[in-house]
């Protein structure tokens, strides 16, 4: 031993946060739910000097209409943009014109409707309408640029981060999917308070201030999205894997973000923020019987709302392949399957999961035993999530150097699959599967933000209950399991076919 | 379908809301409970301990040092190398890039394909990061491979596999491809694509230009990849971080086992990257077929001292750091709704220039407005004083939120402390950061944005329509 100078070998933390329990998944997550249907999710980390704080709501674009998608996301920025009390100069006076507001917007709603036969959709490209808008409606839209102006005296910009950045909060950000939206910081422990006063400012007091600028900032970012390439090409696909679903719907066109409405926006507001559509989850260095007493002194008040509409669409069973030619000049060639898959909360969901990663590693050993030149690309991705609390997507796509390539790499992709349903998969396979998915989950686990998310979002696709057995399923996953899956799934009439070609001869394929 | 403008007579509508505002009498919503204002919730300061690092650290006579942390909440172990050596310390242009790419592929004593399924059948995760002059090779295992993990990792660091058919890889696929012409026409326009074309015109012809052409990769040898390798991979340039669920003692040994004989060798050249200054403000267009336009704005970033750092991070948090409320941020998007970001990077060096950059984009009919916003705020900074409430906010969230994340857990202090000392070789200035940011005033706010911003020689970059 050569070493000169010793350390002193002194523990940061004491105690393991999953290692040797009973399970190498097991969560000491606490749950109190108050009278008013509030659930607080606390997960204690002695000796953390932080909190991971979010608010899930059970909400999210799901809950949007046809016409008008991307309206819970457009909720969520609107929910940045202050309260009663702050972000405001003087809401006294502020409030009296948001009152002229709603009823000016509500003549303008009001006129939409008369004139819906002048302004309907008729064209298949956009190329035709028989007016764009009317003279009422347009006085109208004036008016309330004026009143949007005339409110902007009284704004202060940026309150609703402001405070959070000035007492140490990091990591602020929000996001909203399909089944819900999350408001979210990491704080100094002794702080959590400012996130309880902020969030129930948030969920009970939101002033929808600069509405139709905001329009803008969801335009700017679907243009974002649509600059992929890719983009396009997988909302087609998901318009073929799903027949009725929400949860395949893209986040809007701009056609929708101009049919927003401060009204509609508002109605959808108070519909889902309520206490008995909300988790809270704290990840650090908190004691539970504290937060259960603070969350109370923050949200207690607030009265129980009936149970908000829930989504009620169900998929129903597909009968027949789908096939998707796509041409981009931007894309490599490719050819992609996807399948139907369960929700969490099925006993299923958790295999595929272990399925994908077998699959994947078959597929590329096969492509390469043919000498094609490909990158497999295997997820469960919907527009940007990867697990819902309903039927979605398994994906399966080779991205090819050749499009000669693309018949070769369908019959190896669909040969694979099929393949899985008769011969058992290798042990040492399905052992280094596992093996990744756990490691990855512990990556996840250390990071109190990551894991206060996986905790609120099992809760919003299923319960956080479902959370351990999840994980304890996919370690326990068989060969017998994926074999049995890959028969039960990788069926035709389950399979969507997606084909990436170059553009062709002409602009406009036929 | 087209939507058609109509101007009103906006006096007419002011006359028309007063009076329906007067017809509404007040239509607050009451609380149902008394919030206090944040700044009223009698919040103390939070104090920011940092650990003693003389508990973690170790030294081997090879003058290797390092620290062990042990953090026992997740069965994963990550080591961690930072090694005082960059792109810019090369004599010969990709050489650096050859042997960070090199480094990926294991230590010698495996083929690359042995050590790919070895980093599978763990689930191991390599990360190889190379600046202008620091290298970061860092290892993350699952606490039951820790020591074939350590084995691997110490392989990689000291017998990496500096085979001819990886310079062939590299000349295959690391070439840059070819700086376009202003004016040219660009494939695949992105923010990206902006910072790399204003990268490559602030840096060409210098030590950190980060453009190797085919004639460059053709040029290198195997031999000079070893040179460059042996000068720097020095036990003496180089702290190690290891943190995770393991018992230190054992650990201890361990890293000693792996390190203790490998042999010290004379301390290198470190190389120093010569200024560049851009020329008086110029704009360089480049077209690209996209729904929007992105924007790089800028200059160089000189060497920043330590002591000066502070009063720059305050400066650039309150004008565009990285988050929701920056000027820039407000007056771009949140007041106009011209773009979804619009952000100022401060990318330094520790041995030569870096680049101090805004960057934004938006639908192409705003690209102007948002230069000059951009521009206009640059202005403001350096001509009037920022407000007590801003310096208040960027001082709370630069020392108890990102800095006191640096302490969040065993693995980010281990990873802190070896950053530290590869950086600066003391403990000083780490020690001393909160206390500095708490004193900034707004007059070094000024100073710090008079000095280090220049828009008068600002380059603009503009890749959209």
């Amino acid at each position: 031993m050569r070493l000169v100078v010793r350390i002193a070998l002194c523990m940061l933390v004491a105690s393991p946060l999953l290692a040797q329990r009973n399970s190498p998944y097991e969560l000491p997550i606490r749950e109190h739910v108050y009278p008013n249907g509030l659930r607080l999710l606390v997960v204690e980390r002695p000796g953390d000097r932080r909190v991971a704080a979010k608010i899930f709501t059970d909400m999210g674009a799901f809950n949007e209409a046809p016409g008008e998608l991307g309206a819970a996301h457009f909720l969520e920025h609107l929910m940045f943009k202050g309260t009663h009390t702050l972000g405001t100069t003087n809401w006294e006076a502020e409030a009296r014109l948001h009152a002229v507001m709603a009823s000016t917007e509500a003549a303008l709603i009001e006129e939409l409707n008369r004139a819906r036969n002048a302004l309907r959709q008729r064209g298949v490209f956009h190329d035709y309408s028989h007016a764009a808008s009317t003279s009422r409606a347009d006085s109208l839209r004036a008016a309330i640029a004026a009143l949007d102006s005339a409110i902007a005296q009284y704004r202060d910009h940026g309150a609703m981060m402001r405070w959070y950045q000035a007492y140490g909060g990091t990591g602020l950000t929000a996001s909203t999917e399909q089944e819900y939206m999350k408001f979210d910081i990491n704080l100094p422990r002794s702080r959590v308070a400012l996130f309880l006063r902020i969030e129930a400012d948030r969920m009970r007091n939101s002033v929808f201030r600069e509405f139709d600028v905001e329009r803008m900032i969801l335009v700017e970012q679907r243009y974002g999205d649509l600059n992929r390439a890719t983009t396009p090409y997988y909302e087609q696909m998901n318009a073929a894997v799903g027949a009725i679903h929400p949860v395949f719907w893209p986040e809007g066109y701009p056609t929708d973000f101009l049919r927003y409405t401060r009204n509609s926006q508002r109605e959808f507001y108070e519909t889902y923020f309520v206490p008995n559509n909300t988790t809270i989850v704290l990840v650090g260095g908190v004691r539970f019987d504290a937060m259960v007493a603070l969350v109370e002194q923050y949200f207690g008040w607030m009265e129980r709302a009936p149970e908000p509409t829930r989504m009620r669409a169900v998929e129903p069973v597909p009968r027949a392949e789908r096939r998707v030619v796509f041409r981009s000049a931007e894309l490599d060639p490719r050819v992609e399957a996807r399948f139907l898959i369960p929700g969490v909360g099925h006993p299923d969901r958790p295999l595929f999961d272990v399925l994908l990663g077998v699959a994947r590693r078959t597929l590329e050993d096969e492509l390469a035993k043919k000498g094609i030149t490909a990158t497999v690309d295997a997820d469960t991705r919907v527009v940007h999530t990867t697990r819902f609390g309903v039927p979605s997507s398994l994906n399966f796509g080779i991205i090819l150097d050749k499009e000669e390539n693309i018949s070769g790499a369908e019959s190896v992709l669909l040969g694979v699959l099929d393949q899985l349903g008769w011969i058992p998969v290798e042990q040492d396979r399905l052992a280094t599967v596992k093996k990744h998915l756990k490691t990855d989950w512990h990556r996840l686990a250390l990071d109190a933000g990551r894991l206060a998310f996986e905790i609120g979002h099992f809760q919003t696709m299923d319960s956080w209950r479902t959370l351990q057995p999840y994980l304890e399923a996919r370690d326990a996953a068989t060969s017998d399991d994926l074999t049995r899956l890959a028969r039960e799934y990788f069926v035709s009439e389950n399979r969507t076919v997606g084909i990436v070609r170059g553009p062709g001869q002409s602009g406009r394929s036929r | 379908m087209r939507r058609q403008r109509v101007s009103g007579d906006p006096s007419i509508w002011l006359v028309t809301i007063a009076l329906l505002v007067m017809e509404a009498g007040t239509a607050a919503q009451l609380l149902a409970q008394e919030l206090l204002h944040p700044r009223e919730m009698g919040f103390t300061e939070v104090p920011i301990q940092i650990p003693d690092t003389a508990r973690f650290e170790f030294r081997l006579e090879n003058g290797l040092t390092g620290f062990v942390v042990p953090d026992v909440r997740i069965p994963l172990v990550q080591f961690s190398a930072f090694i005082r050596v960059g792109r810019g310390d090369a004599d010969k242009r990709g050489v650096a890039e050859v042997l960070a790419m090199l480094l990926r592929r294991g230590p010698c004593w495996m083929t690359p394909n042995r050590f790919h399924e070895a980093m599978d059948r763990m689930a191991g995760k390599l990360t190889v990061v190379m600046t202008q002059d620091m290298t970061e090779i860092t290892l993350n295992v699952p606490t039951e491979d820790v020591s074939q993990g350590l084995r691997i990792f110490s392989g990689i660091i000291r017998a990496p596999c500096i085979e001819r058919d990886g310079l062939e890889e590299f000349r295959q696929r690391g070439v840059s491809a070819p700086t376009p012409p202003v004016g040219a026409v660009v494939e695949n326009g992105s923010l990206e694509l902006a910072v790399d074309l204003f990268n490559r015109r602030l840096f060409e012809g210098h030590r950190y230009s980060e453009v190797i052409t085919s004639e460059d990769a053709a040029a290198i040898t195997i031999e000079d990849v070893e040179d460059f390798y042996r000068d720097f991979f020095n036990p003496s340039n180089m702290v190690l971080a290891v943190s995770g669920a393991f018992d230190s003692y054992t650990m201890m040994n361990e890293v000693d086992q792996r390190f203790t004989d490998w042999e010290a060798r004379r301390l290198p050249r470190l190389r120093t990257g010569s200024d560049v200054q851009t020329p008086p403000r110029a704009t360089y267009r480049y077209r690209s077929d996209k729904l929007q336009t992105w924007i790089v704005i800028g200059h160089e970033l000189p060497r920043v001292s330590p002591n000066d750092l502070p009063a720059l991070q305050v400066m650039n948090y309150i004008l565009g750091g990285g988050h929701f409320d920056t000027r820039l941020f407000r007056e771009a998007r949140d007041k106009r709704g011209l773009t979804n970001d619009a952000s100022g990077f401060l990318e330094f060096n520790l041995r030569g220039p870096g680049t101090y950059t805004f960057r934004t984009y938006g639908r192409h009919e705003v690209a102007q407005q948002l230069i000059d916003l951009t521009l206009a705020e640059i202005e403001r900074i350096r001509s009037e004083l920022v407000s007590e409430e801003e310096l208040f906010v960027a001082k709370g969230a630069l020392t108890d939120g990102e800095f006191a994340m640096k302490f969040a857990d065993g693995h980010t202090v281990a990873r802190t402390f070896a950053q530290e000392l590869a950086r600066y070789g003391t403990f000083r200035y780490l020690f001393g950061y909160v206390r500095r940011v708490r004193s900034v005033s707004r007059e070094d706010v000024r100073r710090a944005a008079r000095r280090y911003l220049h828009p008068e020689r600002m380059a603009v970059v503009i890749v959209g329509r």
